[in-house]
C-alpha cells in the first residue's frame, strides 16, 4: 500500500516537473530573439527530454550520455549567449533533475532488472 | 560568415542532438520489437497483481463468473513460475499488450494486411480462451500456438515424424468415416465424441506448425454440416452450443477462401485458423467440464 502511494506521489511529481521543465525552457526560448540560441536551447530540451525516456526505460549508459549531452549543449548556449548564462543553468539544472527524477521514480516503484517500464503499455 | 565559430557551435549541437535522438529511437524500437520476446518474471508478477487487484474490486460485484475466471487465472502462478517459459510470458504479455503487439508487429509484418487487423482482433477471442483454460499444459500448448502465429517460425519435421503424423491422420480418417453427420440421431452421440476425442488428441499432438495436419484439420472442420447443431449432446451447456455455432459459422465463412488457395502456401493464414481450432476445442472443453 505504501509502494502503491509513493508510486503514485513519485509520477505525480515527476510529471509536474516535466511540465515546469518544458514551460520554463519555451520560455526561454521564446525571451531570445537570436535564432542560434534558439535552436541550442531547443535541442538541450530535446535532450532532456529523450534522457528522461532512456531513464524510464532504465537505459543506464544512455541516461548517462544525456548528462554529458546536457552539459555540454549547456555551455554551449552559455557561449553563445552570455547575457541569459543564469537563466541557461538553471534549465541544465532543471533537465537534470528531471532526469533524475523519473529514474528515481523507477526505483520507488521498486521495477528492478531492465527495461520494463519500456514494454508496458498504457 | 558560415564558419563563425557561433555556427560551427550550433551545427554541432544539432547533430549531437540528432546522434542522441537516433540512439534513444534504436534503444525504443529494440525495447519495444526486440525485448518483448524476453519478458521477465516481474511482468507477469505486475500482471498477476492486476489480476488480484482486479479480483479485490470484484469481490462485491455481481458478475461471480469474472471473478471465479480470474481466480483460476491466480491459481495458474504458482506452477507457471516455476517453469516459466520466455514464450509463455511473451504470450502472457502479449495478450496484455495486444494493442502494442498488434502495433508493432505491423512494422515486421509480411503477410496479408487483412490478415494482420484479423489477428489483432482474434487477440480478444484467444484471451478470453485463456480465461477458461484450467491446465498448465494447455495453457502452454496455447500459447504454443499463439507464439508460431506471430513469430511464423515453421520448422520442418522429419520423416520418421511425417511417417508418424500420417499414421495418426489415417487413424482419423477412419474415425471419421465411422461417424455420418447426416444420419446422426440425438442418441448418436457416442460415435461424435469419438470423433471430437479423436480430434482433439489430432490437435494436441500435431498442432505445432506441420502444414499437412493444419490444412486437414481445416478440410475436416469444412465437412461439419451446420444442421448438427440441432441436435446436441446432452451434457453440452448452452455457452458451449454457442461457442460451437458460432464457430462452426466462423469457419465457413473464412476457411472457404483458405482450402481453395491451400496450394499457394498461405502457412501463417492456416496457422492463424489453428489458433481459432485451438480456442475453440479449449472453449468447448469448458463447457463440457461445466456440463458435467
Amino acid at each position: 500500500m505504501t509502494q502503491e502511494r509513493n508510486g503514485i506521489v513519485s509520477s505525480i511529481l515527476t510529471s509536474s516537473l516535466g511540465l515546469i521543465y518544458i514551460a520554463y525552457m519555451v520560455n526561454i526560448i521564446s525571451e531570445s530573439n537570436d535564432l542560434r540560441y534558439m535552436v541550442v536551447v531547443f535541442d538541450l530540451t530535446i535532450i532532456a527530454i529523450c534522457g528522461a525516456v532512456c531513464a524510464y526505460c532504465r537505459s543506464n549508459l544512455l541516461s548517462l550520455l544525456s548528462f554529458l549531452n546536457v552539459w555540454i549543449i549547456g555551455a554551449a548556449s552559455i557561449y553563445l549567449y552570455p547575457e541569459a548564462m543564469a537563466k541557461t543553468l538553471f534549465g541544465s539544472f532543471l533537465s537534470i533533475l528531471l532526469i533524475l527524477s523519473v529514474y528515481m521514480r523507477s526505483f520507488i516503484l521498486g521495477l528492478s532488472g531492465e527495461n520494463h517500464n519500456a514494454i508496458r503499455s498504457p | 560568415m558560415l564558419l563563425d565559430p557561433r555556427n560551427v557551435l550550433v551545427f554541432f549541437s544539432l547533430l549531437l542532438t540528432f546522434l542522441y535522438v537516433w540512439s534513444v529511437l534504436n534503444l525504443l524500437r529494440k525495447n519495444f520489437v526486440s525485448k518483448i520476446f524476453h519478458v521477465k518474471q516481474e511482468v507477469l508478477d505486475k500482471f498477476l497483481n492486476y489480476l488480484k487487484s482486479t479480483s479485490k474490486l470484484l469481490k462485491n460485484a455481481k458478475d461471480f463468473k469474472f471473478y471465479e475466471k480470474i481466480a483460476k487465472l491466480e491459481e495458474l502462478h504458482n506452477p507457471l513460475s516455476s517453469s516459466l517459459d520466455k514464450r509463455l510470458l511473451f504470450v502472457v504479455d502479449a495478450l496484455l499488450n495486444a494493442r502494442m503487439v498488434g502495433e508493432t508487429f505491423k512494422e515486421t509484418w509480411q503477410g496479408p494486411a487483412s490478415l494482420l487487423s484479423e489477428i489483432g482482433n482474434r487477440f480478444n477471442d484467444l484471451q478470453k480462451a485463456v480465461w477458461n483454460v484450467k491446465e498448465n499444459e494447455v495453457f502452454i500448448d496455447l500459447c504454443e500456438i499463439c507464439y508460431s502465429v506471430i513469430t511464423g517460425e515453421s520448422p520442418r519435421h522429419s520423416p520418421s515424424v511425417r511417417h508418424e503424423f500420417l499414421g495418426d491422420l489415417r487413424e482419423l480418417r477412419r474415425c471419421l468415416v465411422q461417424v455420418d453427420l447426416d444420419r446422426l440421431g440425438k442418441n448418436e452421440w457416442e460415435s461424435f465424441s469419438k470423433l471430437e476425442d479423436c480430434l482433439w488428441n489430432f490437435f494436441c499432438k500435431w498442432s505445432e506448425n506441420h502444414e499437412d495436419a493444419i490444412s486437414f484439420s481445416v478440410a475436416v472442420l469444412l465437412n461439419f454440416d451446420l444442421t448438427v447443431v440441432e441436435t446436441w449432446p446432452p451434457y453440452w451447456t448452452n455457452y458451449a452450443k454457442e461457442a460451437f455455432v458460432e464457430f462452426l459459422k466462423f469457419l465457413t465463412e473464412k476457411l472457404d477462401k483458405t482450402v481453395i488457395e491451400l496450394e499457394g502456401a498461405k502457412y501463417n493464414e492456416l496457422l492463424f485458423h489453428m489458433s481459432l481450432i485451438h480456442a475453440y476445442v479449449l472453449k468447448r472443453d469448458k463447457a463440457c467440464s461445466e456440463g458435467m
